[in-house]
């Protein structure tokens, strides 16, 4: 027992290491106490928000928003992708757009956004959507063109139509392919989220980072960089999971 | 590939876009913030002609190159290192694993109390997002190699610095220019948002769109979009230049 908790210990002792400078530069007083709080006291105020309405309040907003914003991406991003490997005139009318598209930053566009849909979730999840179409689709395609052929002609041949095409045969064996887009795309809505939040906005998770480090208490700060963390982590644990349960075979 | 067909349809494509919009903007169906591509231009035209404009794109540059050199030369070193000696992967594995899914950007305001609204803080925020992709790319191309390569590098008596720099680097190569794409397109995005973030004096870019945001010119707004989205166009383009120069063995896919 002792053992396997030393284990675990040796494992991820980086973090403890890290864990532990920060304490003693902090205990030194090399850094002001101000700008440089101990861990305990980062973590008494983040337990202090986590049972208060504000966390609970700005978490959800967000969450409804990184939601939203990642399922519109994934429901228009995976078919267009698979459509594109199937379909020549869609893959000529859609390689372009991805190529000029795919490298311009398009959060600039956010400034642009506001004006059209507004300052509130429109125009936060309409850009989400924008970031993480581009990971979605460019996966999904070279997925579904490593599907061996093989399994398109058999199925043609047993009298598969279009739909049943898609969700029996280049839908499962793309999945791989799909969740790895979904995985460069999950962060992305959250970092898009909490930034057009930090620029401009009165709630959500990045409003409330915003509102704290303008009261200049680094311990505020420090905490709901931690919350926002937890969250980080825990959205990238949830896709886990969910990846492990649909493809089960991979 | 034939890559000639498809440039004429994207240009095509972009053409029919701008001719649409320059349409309804001129009947007037949109709403007048929307401006129009030729007002657009004009307006492109007149900041260049302002000679702020080149002060803006330099210090702009300046801080995404300088994030994504310190990217490249720490990222790749540290991804060998990771991927080659068990014993520095097992160590950095759990930092990265938990620090690589959190938003980098929730650290700008830490960043910024510590080191003040300086050109450090939009460095090190550049670095800290665009690290992961290249680090951990690095580190699985260097995990993937054959182990056969590197036994009949030993047997021919190769040194470890010699197997490193000669047989792990150019076959992780490819991985490494993989990642360096994904790091280059994120250094451009944190340029804007670290610009766009904080007081909007000095500058840059992202000042530029702000203070036209502030000021209602929303065609200054589109110019500025347009320079950053041209910028991190061609840098995107010059990447994948470099990797085909060095990479002329394997230009199978682009």
């Amino acid at each position: 027992m002792i053992k396997q908790i030393w284990n675990k210990v040796v494992d991820y002792q980086s973090i403890f290491i890290l864990l532990i400078v920060w304490e003693v530069i902090a205990a030194l007083g090399i850094m002001p106490e101000r700008l440089f709080p101990s861990m305990f006291v980062v973590i008494g105020v983040a337990y202090d928000l986590a049972i208060s309405p504000l966390l609970w309040d700005n978490l959800s907003v967000t969450m409804v928003r990184v939601l939203s914003g990642f399922t519109i991406a994934a429901v228009i991003g995976v078919p267009l992708g698979i459509m594109m490997s199937r379909f020549n005139l869609m893959n000529k009318l859609m390689q372009p757009m991805l190529s000029i598209g795919y490298p311009i930053p398009r959060v600039a566009l956010y400034p642009i956004l506001v004006f059209m849909l507004g300052i509130g979730s429109g125009s936060k999840i309409f850009l989400i959507v924008l970031e993480c179409l581009f990971p979605i689709i460019i996966n999904t395609y070279y997925g579904a063109l490593r599907v061996n052929h093989i399994y398109v002609w058999a199925s043609q041949n047993m009298g598969a139509n279009h739909f049943n095409m898609f969700w029996k045969v280049l839908l499962p064996a793309t999945a791989p392919s799909i969740f790895t887009g979904l995985r460069i795309a999950l962060p992305l809505a959250l970092i898009i989220s909490i930034l057009t939040e930090m620029i401009s906005s009165t709630e959500g998770m990045g409003y409330l980072l915003s509102f704290m480090s303008s009261s200049l208490v680094q311990e505020n700060v420090l905490a709901s960089v931690m919350l926002i963390a937890i969250l980080g982590y825990l959205m990238s644990v949830i896709l886990d999971i969910i990846q492990k349960k649909f493809i089960f075979w991979h | 590939m034939d890559n000639k067909p498809l440039r004429m349809i994207a240009v095509i494509e972009l053409l029919a876009v701008f001719l649409i919009w320059e349409l309804l903007a001129g009947f007037q169906w949109f709403p007048t913030y929307l401006s129009s591509p030729i007002a657009i231009i004009k307006s492109m035209g007149e900041l260049w002609a302002d000679g702020d404009l080149l002060n803006h794109i330099g210090f702009s540059l300046f801080r995404s190159l300088m994030g994504f050199l310190l990217v490249v030369i720490v990222g790749v070193t540290l991804g060998i290192l990771a991927g080659y000696y068990r014993r520095v992967g097992t160590f950095l594995d759990p930092i990265v694993n938990t620090l690589n899914p959190i938003p980098k950007i929730a650290l700008l305001p830490i960043l910024m109390v510590w080191f003040g609204i300086t050109d450090t803080t939009r460095i090190l925020i550049i670095f800290l997002t665009a690290f992961f992709p290249c680090f951990v790319a690095t580190r699985d191309g260097v995990k993937s190699i054959k182990q056969v390569y590197l036994w009949s590098g030993q047997n021919m008596g190769a040194s470890t610095f010699q197997l490193l720099r000669k047989i792990v680097f150019p076959v992780t190569l490819p991985k490494i220019f993989d990642g360096l794409r994904v790091s280059l397109g994120l250094t451009f995005v944190m340029m804007f948002s670290s610009e766009i973030i904080g007081a909007a004096n000095g500058f840059g870019l992202g000042f530029l769109i702000l203070n036209a945001d502030l000021g209602g010119r929303t065609d200054y707004m589109f110019a500025g979009v347009a320079f950053i989205g041209l910028l991190g166009f061609i840098f995107d383009k010059l990447l994948l230049t470099i990797r085909s120069k060095v990479l002329w063995w394997d230009v199978n896919k682009v």
